[in-house]
């Protein structure tokens, strides 16, 4: 029936900064993008970050927002930005996104602490030695007002067939809005719940501290993750043959396809993910299965061949070999 | 005034940017602002609108914020404000804004001077009491009354069956 870590895939948290005297990015000129640049690399350096030089590569940039390590903004944005990482590559700072500092910390499974944890400790790196724009009301300043306050968002990626089949989302949503807590797919504002993946976090920042937001949407997660496992259960007792046909064939794809499209691929990989979990497949590893939500991508894909940039039969083949090497 | 980058339409968009003592401006258009990102941020506007209708008739005042250079007016057609001295400038003006966003308009947290560790407690389940006030403060701040009628009485059985 799978547990709360194959429902909750991924935790993270991400904190907005800006720097004194420096209008907001969106109307930063170049030269003070460098100077904003300079002060982040400055306060991280000694400490294990490094700055990511594929900012400019596109490609490169892009695979990293199919992860979701940086923003989709981020990579598509044409002015003077930077990426910097820590050592052990969990936690990535923007710098000028929307706002001058975007931290972005993960962690593994249901694990908000940890992710929190790992935002702060960049951030305390940055406090050091960079004055952030800050207000007793307010809290910290951010370029939208829906940021101010504590400016994190904690979010958890999610993996819900069953609640979505069952046609449950639309009612969760709602309850969700009352609590202040937003729900929407993984690429996300906008995009579709590819895959039945969806990402929860807190929609207000302003007036509740970043300890009680973490615990909030990781209770929240949590209940939303045993109510997913309780609709799994009604799923297998109603034994439908179609479903099991679906999964069945879903993986036959997977394993046979000699071409596949980006959304074939989702939607197979979605049935898969949920046959391990209801016992119907055992031949598959959820750990290297997961590995193709990203390495299926289309950027992860032109990365290995740039030729298929512009070969989209190129693209699903590749597509197809990439899967079937890992299951 | 005609916009400064294409030089064909009239400019609405008036920006001046004074970065230590060095200062760019600009007259655009709404198509270039919009084009320079300046005015594609406007999913905002509509909360600031009905404010400044409602308690700023003559909301400029001349005030300009002297880091960016925004007025009051250019906050409202942005829908974002140009840098973070436009809250102190604009306090007034943004703050009943800040509340219809987050119902509160009073940072609870960190503060750069206490920069402290961030310790949840593991995994402790709200309460359905618990969940339920939650929901009942949002339904109060949004003045769904009814709904929050009704979550009060959830409240009053769950006590009463305790």
């Amino acid at each position: 029936m799978g547990n709360k870590q194959d429902v909750i895939l991924r935790s993270r948290v991400r904190l907005a900064r800006n720097i004194v005297d420096y209008p907001f990015a969106p109307v930063l000129n170049t030269a003070c993008r460098k100077e904003i640049i300079e002060k982040a690399e400055n306060a991280l350096r000694t400490n294990g970050y490094t700055r990511q030089n594929d900012t400019d590569n596109t490609v490169a940039v892009h695979a990293l927002s199919e992860e979701n390590l940086v923003s989709r903004e981020f990579a598509d944005d044409k002015e003077l930005h930077a990426l910097l990482c820590n050592a052990d590559a969990n936690t990535y700072i923007m710098v000028c996104e929307e706002d001058h500092l975007r931290i972005q910390s993960f962690a593994d499974g249901a694990d908000l602490t940890t992710a929190g944890k790992r935002a702060f400790a960049a951030e305390r790196l940055l406090n050091e030695k960079i004055k952030f724009a800050f207000d007793r009301e307010l809290g910290y300043l951010t370029h939208c007002p829906t940021n101010l306050g504590t400016a994190m968002r904690a979010s958890m990626m999610m993996f819900l067939p069953a609640l979505t089949m069952l046609g449950r989302m639309g009612d969760l949503k709602s309850q969700l809005e009352k609590i202040g807590v937003t729900i929407r797919g993984l690429y996300g504002e906008g995009s579709a719940a590819d895959a039945y993946m969806y990402q929860i976090s807190n929609r207000l920042s302003l007036g509740l501290s970043e300890d009680d937001l973490l615990r909030k949407i990781e209770s929240v997660a949590s209940r939303i993750a045993e109510d997913e496992l309780r609709a799994r259960k009604s799923l297998l007792a109603a034994r439908s043959d179609a479903l099991t046909d679906k999964i069945l064939r879903s993986l036959g794809i997977l394993k046979y396809a000699h071409m596949i499209s980006g959304k074939e691929f989702l939607d197979c990989y979605a049935y898969v993910r949920l046959g391990i979990s209801l016992g119907l497949i055992d031949s598959v590893q959820l750990s290297e299965l997961d590995k193709l939500l990203y390495e299926a991508m289309p950027a992860h894909l032109i990365a290995k061949n740039k030729d298929a940039a512009s070969d989209a039969t190129l693209r699903d083949k590749l597509r197809a070999e990439t899967i079937k090497r890992r299951i | 005034m005609l916009c400064t980058n294409c030089k064909k339409e009239q400019a609405t968009f008036f920006y001046t940017q004074n970065i230590n003592g060095k200062e760019t401006s600009a007259a655009l258009c709404p198509n270039c602002a919009k084009q320079s990102g300046i005015g594609s941020t406007d999913i905002l506007s509509p909360l600031f609108h009905p404010f400044a209708a409602e308690k700023t008739p003559k909301r400029d005042n001349g005030k300009t914020c002297s880091l960016c250079g925004l007025t009051f007016t250019d906050i409202l057609s942005l829908g974002k404000v140009g840098c973070p001295d436009c809250y102190s400038t604009f306090r007034d003006e943004l703050r009943e804004t800040i509340r219809s966003i987050h119902g509160t308009a009073k940072h609870v947290g960190l503060t750069p001077e206490r920069s402290t560790a961030i310790t949840p407690e593991p995994n402790k389940e709200p309460t359905e009491e618990e969940m339920l006030r939650a929901a009942l403060e949002t339904a109060i701040r949004n003045e769904n009354y009814e709904e929050a009628a009704r979550l009060r009485d959830r409240i009053k059985e769950l006590k009463g069956e305790n």
